[in-house]
């Protein structure tokens, strides 16, 4: 689903990320193929997690995260077509309150910015 | 994890995801009293009983919580290795009814490990609440295992899951494998299943092995060298099957995808059509609530005032029963003196007992076990409200500053009621260098063995004005602000151990948040009471009557004219000047080392010249024996302060050795405080001299 909402722009980094956790090499794949298309630099639209507004439900597209993160996110239900909704914001704004699958999880900002939604 | 032969009795595990009530279940079958809270990762380690059913005897063990078999935390290592170890008769894979499908992941990962497995699922009160309605038979007939749904606070479906669990035990089931994977990755199980099958038999089936083969190949090997003898993964033929099966499936991290994928897809077809949810039931207390208590406006006030009604309750319940124990402990006392006298034991021996063992037991049962009784209760109310997952919530942030994450946020709360408990606690945070952070900087919070010692130091100097109700709020609020100041310490020494010593980035972290759940009020609070109670008496008696006999002894034997007690104290006084304190605070801290219960009575002895408790009935009578050894206001806040943070209690350092595993640590996390400690009090001595305070 494309969306008017633009992902911010990075150049292999992601924003709030910083010099701090190791990229996914998916992350990287994904740039490049937004920068091969006939040259031009096509952002493709994708909405992430973090930019999900209280209240509001989506379809996620696909977990980017490495490693660990992505073995813990798994195992609480969230791949690719699961149906996810942010609940609750905090205080700092860095994590949220998300309801997958029946149960309520707070996942931090750095983390949610890794999971695409349709 | 201890290896335990019951030849006669059978063995039932009790797994399941965090906080689905697995220990409301273990206690209702077993009649022991696990401590049950309403947080993910209450459980940690695991525990053992015993029930009967029809006259048989089972052994039933406790796991902890886990979201799925694969490793992660330490907690899920433990679980993992011990279904896998097959060291048990049957399985209780306890769900959650509200999220089923989410459950239904270890059910399906466990029934690739055995065949015994005994699905129940808890919680269809809550379920009923949100309108969601669990065909248990329809999901047993798709799973092909009992399925049985319960409500373990009411003890619900017990009778119908021991008769299945009593089935289910009577022998080995081969497992089924109800999860279908992808073709390639199929393929690639089949092919690492043609070179097991040539090795002689496993206890586990030869699918598994592949399956844990392809997921975590390294600790595969490590998990099948104990178990079985000789290392089937040095032997070439294997570790060229995984590499085909790799190139199969089309790379190692592909496999590791699709497996935990095709897993949750299974459970999410299993599940549907079988739980119906009534979509008109909305049930928004809940998130109302949540709102509440993490919203910008009121998140931490709420958190303040509720420390601060907790702390408050805690001073003022106490008051009367610890004057009520003094009194009586002075009418025994004087009764045990008299006794001894006549039955003729020799006047140093009846000092010794009376005024040095006894008076010293009496202070620490007076002053002790009413805030321990009314303090820990009220906590354990909080727990099982529901609210400490919030409170790692708010704080996640100013964790994640300081290097660390929310979680030492929990274990910050389970090191207010006992420093050793929140150590163990440290289990729950996954990534080791996080732990190590949370256990060292565990001993910062107050534990209640020194709540009592900083109610009094605070009433006596700082709140001795006022009177009645007003004393017990400024106290209150005194100890609120005290305890603030510990969390404080608490990121900014997180800070400076995860910059220096325990470098790294912060980790995955993720938090459930559970629903919110009435306690059981007086069930909570008589068995909490009776425990505490037991609790502080042990205490008393393993540590402060022997404390006392030794501190009389130290204050009464006399070399060269000077007793031991003030050679030591006198000894320590520059040093202990130079932080504010004085030698005898400096000998009582250090005395009290086996349980901070006895800094304070230590204190008096020492100051009392011939080394005996005298009775002050009125908390006057301590303000005047400080002033007159030279106490000033500083002497009060540096005292406070170093009672913060100083190096932990036997316990709790045993408890560190224990979990750390290593010398080092341990040594650090005696270092740490006490020399934070020792900055802290120096500064605050040096700029209150200079002020002239």
């Amino acid at each position: 689903m494309v969306t008017n909402t633009v992902f911010p722009k990075y150049n292999g980094v992601v924003p709030g990320m910083g010099k701090r956790a190791p990229l996914a090499k998916n992350t990287a794949y994904i740039a490049q193929r937004e920068q091969n298309t006939k040259g031009r630099k096509t952002l493709e639209h994708k909405k992430s997690l973090a930019f999900l507004p209280v209240g509001e439900k989506a379809k996620v597209l696909s977990v980017e995260n490495s490693g660990d993160m992505k073995r813990r996110l798994q195992d609480l239900g969230v791949i690719k077509d699961t149906d996810i909704s942010c609940i609750l914001d905090s205080i700092s704004g860095d994590i949220k309150v998300y309801l997958i699958r029946g149960a309520y999880i707070a996942i931090r900002k750095s983390d949610a910015e890794l999971i695409l939604l349709k | 994890m201890k290896e335990q032969k019951y030849s006669d009795k059978k063995v039932i595990a009790l797994a399941g995801n965090p906080n689905v009530g697995k220990s409301t279940v273990f206690n209702a079958l077993t009649g022991m009293h696990q401590h049950t809270g309403n947080w993910t990762g209450k459980t940690v380690g695991s525990a053992e009983g015993r029930f009967t059913y029809n006259g048989k005897e089972y052994v039933l063990v406790d796991l902890p919580g886990t979201y799925s078999l694969c490793t992660h935390s330490e907690e899920e290592e433990n679980a993992g290795e011990f279904l896998r170890s097959r060291r048990f008769d049957a399985v209780i894979v306890v769900c959650d009814a509200v999220c089923l499908e989410r459950n239904l992941n270890l059910v399906l990962q466990t029934m690739e490990i055995t065949g015994n497995v005994v699905v129940c699922i808890n919680l269809l009160d809550e379920a009923k609440k949100k309108g969601i309605e669990i065909d248990t038979e329809k999901l047993g007939k798709r799973l092909g295992v009992p399925t049985v749904g319960i409500c373990a606070r009411t003890k619900q479906g017990f009778p119908e899951l021991l008769s299945a669990v009593q089935k289910m035990s009577e022998d080995k089931k081969a497992p089924k494998f109800p999860v279908k994977y992808r073709e390639n990755t199929e393929k690639a199980i089949e092919i690492l299943c043609g070179a097991l099958r040539e090795k002689p038999v496993f206890p586990l089936s030869e699918r598994y092995i592949a399956l844990r083969l392809l997921t975590e190949p390294k600790k595969a090997s490590e998990e099948f060298k104990e178990l079985f003898c000789g290392d089937k993964l040095k032997d070439g033929e294997i570790l060229s099957a995984l590499e085909r099966a790799y190139r199969v499936c089309g790379g190692r991290e592909k496999v590791q995808d699709d497996i935990p994928e095709s897993i949750v897809k299974t459970a999410e077809n299993t599940v549907d059509g079988v739980v119906k949810t009534n979509q008109s039931k909305k049930y928004d207390f809940d998130r109302k609530l949540d709102k509440l208590f993490t919203s910008k406006l009121t998140g931490i006030p709420i958190m303040l005032l509720l420390l601060l009604l907790i702390f408050w309750i805690t001073a003022v319940g106490a008051n009367y029963p610890s004057e009520l124990l003094q009194r009586a402990s002075g009418f025994l006392t004087q009764k045990l003196m008299l006794l001894l006298t006549n039955a003729g034991v020799s006047v140093w021996l009846r000092e010794m007992l009376v005024n040095g063992m006894f008076k010293v037991l009496c202070w620490v049962i007076s002053v002790m076990l009413p805030p321990m009784a009314i303090f820990f209760p009220l906590f354990t109310l909080f727990e099982d409200f529901g609210y400490l997952p919030r409170v790692a919530f708010n704080l996640d942030h100013s964790f994640r500053k300081s290097g660390t994450c929310g979680k030492q946020a929990l274990t910050m709360c389970m090191g207010f009621g006992c420093n050793a408990v929140g150590v163990t606690g440290c289990r729950i945070i996954d990534s080791p260098r996080e732990k190590l952070i949370a256990v060292i900087t565990n001993c910062l919070v107050p534990c209640n063995g020194r709540f009592p010692a900083l109610i009094n130091i605070i009433t006596v100097f700082f709140a001795a004005g006022s009177f009645g109700i007003c004393r017990s709020v400024l106290t209150a609020a005194l100890l609120t602000l005290v305890i603030v100041f510990s969390v404080l310490m608490t990121f900014v020494s997180s800070r400076i151990l995860s910059k220096t010593l325990l470098r790294g980035v912060p980790s995955s972290f993720t938090l459930e948040m559970p629903p919110y759940r009435k306690p059981q009020v007086l069930k909570v609070v008589v068995r909490s009471v009776f425990d505490r109670t037991l609790f502080v008496l042990g205490r008393a008696a393993a540590v402060a009557a022997p404390a006392g006999i030794i501190i009389w002894l130290a204050a009464n034997v006399t070399v060269h004219g000077e007793s031991l007690l003030s050679a030591f104290s006198g000894a320590l006084d520059p040093f202990a000047k130079l932080i504010g304190l004085d030698g005898v605070i400096l000998t009582a801290f250090i005395l009290g080392f086996p349980a901070n219960e006895t800094v304070i009575p230590i204190m008096i002895m020492a100051y009392t010249a011939n080394g005996t408790l005298t009775d002050f009935d009125s908390l006057l009578g301590l303000k005047d024996i400080l002033i007159c050894n030279g106490w000033t206001y500083t002497t009060a806040v540096c005292f406070i302060l170093f009672s913060l943070m100083h190096w932990p209690c036997s316990t709790t350092l045993l408890t560190i050795k224990k979990e750390t595993h290593s010398p080092f640590w341990t040594a650090v996390s005696f270092i740490f405080p006490t020399v934070l400690g020792f900055i802290v009090c120096f500064a605050v001595n040096l700029i209150s001299g200079i002020f002239a305070l």
